[in-house]
């Protein structure tokens, strides 16, 4: 009998993703027995920050857990405590919430793909090695992205960390002028999201199919971004209040971030575009909706890489739909609903870039919070991707540990993970025994 | 005949435009770019002519940088440094490659080494923060906007050295001196320009 072989690769720290984390993976006489996707950011307690806090505040700090997507964690915040206020928010505020999160999407799958994603399919090491080969398409990218900080600054006060939104709605609400002066620009990001999409539809995407539960909001006549139920591609059809009961978070020792797993068996599951494309695909805006069969992509998609698809034609969705917003503007009057304090609990689920996003909190009776509960998008997709490293690995064993690293890093940028946002990401070490 | 001194605004309406970029976080002497951003925009002549902007990561300064406008980018680093530093890049020629035709004299009194007559591009991103969102720092920031031909003629870059990081601590009491210092130089050098 030949003697046990170990031998450990590692990523000390994963590239072209947000914030920091590692990957260890384990392998014994070369068969994966382990792999550790470990945040080491430290903790930041959030959630224990905001309680004792008044309720007002919590739009502006929870918008301070991510530079990237700020809008999703204030969208998520103000829709749950207005359930616990008992505010019911009108036509028109719901419409410039909307408008606010096409910016994000736009700026943050922006950047995702032309920045971090589409230099993997090139075998670029960088964006700048990209721009050397594409520099009008990674213009390209970069305009869109500027489009999309110019939406959020417009309605927002600033692209980063907004100021504008607000329990109940927004301080200000833009005058007609200043959204139709978004139209000309809309228009442009439109066409040239439509030939991004077209592009990345043509890449070779590795040969990969993952057994997923896909988990994303549905709603009944939109493509979900502020508000639906919570489905699945495994049935699951609850309201996103009821999450918990759905998915629970637990602690696991290689990381600082908390892993959310599928009730009742504890599985993994995965959020982010394509979860929501394969669910709600019949609900993309008419030009996505049309683009998205003119592409001859199969739906639906369990290949992680070519989520990058999903990604774009969210884009060209997000620019349809704030097209339409502000082209249909006529103003908002109130922009923001009055509301008395009580004591009460609200949850509510959106839509971040990356994937679901759940907050609950619970609010006295003197406008202060007295819990708060946050569950990001990439503690959701945490477990699947290690997961979905241990099924990969087996057919890249025969190579150096580097290229393995490089492979490694690329599946996980497939995801868009953010580990500031978790680490409430990468560093691989692989052990071969 | 008493001749008025031209005030600032009509000093730089003379000149080319002009730009400064606060990148920064809420998180202690991590906020120094902000912090001298929100200075400087406190100064109603100075911004009737020129633009002042706060990044949460490097890539937004992409959102706002043109080759001929003279742009200044303040950052903080954690570094063996104990005053600000400053770099001037200026384009030797107008074709970009590999960023290797920026070179620059080191001009800054703050300077505190000798050895910095002459730096590349890489030499002088080298003391700034090596990683950020994403992994994309400023350097790779500033090399992509020179791969794409957007990279300022003029780009001045000023590094202030940070005590301090740790999430949602206040500026360092030291930190808020070099700050104040180093937004008056930006102003002088604003008016000069």
């Amino acid at each position: 009998m030949s003697p046990q072989q170990t031998r450990t690769i590692e990523v000390a720290s994963i590239t072209r993703v947000e914030g920091e984390g590692a990957l260890k993976v384990v392998l014994e006489n070369e068969k994966v027995v382990d792999v550790q996707l470990a945040i080491y950011e430290p903790p930041r307690f959030f959630e224990a920050l905001l309680r004792g806090r008044p309720v007002e505040d919590t739009p502006d700090i929870t918008a301070r857990i991510c530079g990237i997507c700020p809008i999703a964690y204030q969208m998520t915040a103000v829709h749950a405590l207005e359930v616990a206020l008992g505010i019911e928010i009108t036509p028109e505020i719901r419409e410039l919430r909307k408008l606010l999160y096409c910016g994000e999407w736009i700026e943050s799958h922006g950047v995702h793909m032309h920045l971090l994603h589409i230099p993997d399919f090139f075998h670029c090491h960088s964006s700048i090695e990209l721009a050397k080969i594409y520099p009008a398409e990674v213009n390209r990218g970069l305009q869109l992205k500027k489009i999309g900080n110019h939406l959020l600054e417009v309605l927002g006060g600033r692209a980063v960390h907004p100021v504008n939104v607000t329990v109940g709605g927004f301080f200000r609400a833009p005058t007609r002028a200043e959204l139709y002066s978004l139209v000309n620009e809309l228009k442009w990001g439109l066409d040239a999201a439509i030939d991004v999409a077209r592009w990345v539809a043509d890449f070779t995407f590795p040969e990969f199919v993952g057994d997923y539960e896909m988990v994303a909001l549905c709603h009944d006549t939109e493509y979900p971004m502020n508000e639906g139920d919570i489905v699945s591609t495994g049935g699951l059809r609850v309201a996103a209040c009821d999450f918990e009961q759905s998915f629970v978070e637990r602690h696991v020792r290689h990381s600082t971030a908390l892993q959310a797993v599928r009730l009742p068996a504890e599985t993994a599951y995965c959020v982010g575009p394509l979860a929501r494309m394969n669910l709600n695909r019949d609900k993309l805006a008419t030009t996505a909706r049309q683009l998205s069969d003119d592409l001859g992509f199969d739906w639906p998609c369990f290949n992680p890489y070519a989520s990058i698809v999903a990604r774009a034609l969210e884009v060209v969705h997000a620019f349809e739909v704030a097209l339409n917003i502000v082209q249909e503007y006529r103003g908002c009057t109130p922009a923001r609903l009055k509301y008395k304090y009580r004591d009460g609990e609200g949850a509510w689920a959106t839509e971040a870039p990356r994937g679901l996003i759940y907050h609950r909190y619970r609010v006295c009776s003197d406008g202060t919070l007295a819990f708060a509960k946050i569950v990001p998008p990439t503690s959701q997709n945490q477990r699947q991707i290690e997961l979905d490293l241990a099924a990969y690995l087996p057919r890249l064993l025969s190579s150096d540990d580097a290229t393995i690293a490089l492979e490694c890093e690329k599946l996980i940028r497939s995801y868009d993970p953010c580990i500031s946002c978790a680490t409430h990401f990468l560093k691989l070490e692989m052990q071969r025994r | 005949m008493t001749r008025t001194r031209p005030g600032l605004a009509e000093e730089c309406i003379r000149s080319q435009p002009q730009l400064v970029i606060g990148i920064g976080s809420p998180h202690g002497d991590d906020r120094a770019g902000w912090a001298i951003a929100e200075q400087l925009s406190s100064d109603c002549a100075l911004t009737s002519v020129c633009q002042v902007r706060k990044a949460a990561v490097p890539h937004d300064i992409l959102d706002w940088i043109q080759p001929n406008t003279l742009t200044h980018i303040v950052d903080a680093c954690l570094s063996d440094i104990s005053s600000v530093e400053r770099y001037q890049l200026i384009a030797q020629n107008s074709k970009p490659d590999t960023g290797s035709h920026l070179l620059g004299p080191a001009l800054g009194e703050y300077a505190a080494r000798e050895d910095r007559n002459e730096l590349s591009l890489n030499g002088a991103l080298s003391n700034l923060r090596s990683s950020s969102s994403h992994q994309f720092d400023l350097r790779a920031v500033l090399q992509l906007a020179n791969e794409l031909g957007q990279l300022p003629r003029q780009l001045v870059l000023w590094v202030v050295p940070a005590l301090n990081l740790a999430r949602g601590d206040e500026i360092h009491a030291r930190t808020m001196q070099l700050i104040c210092q180093c937004a008056i130089r930006i102003r002088q050098e604003l008016r000069r320009a």
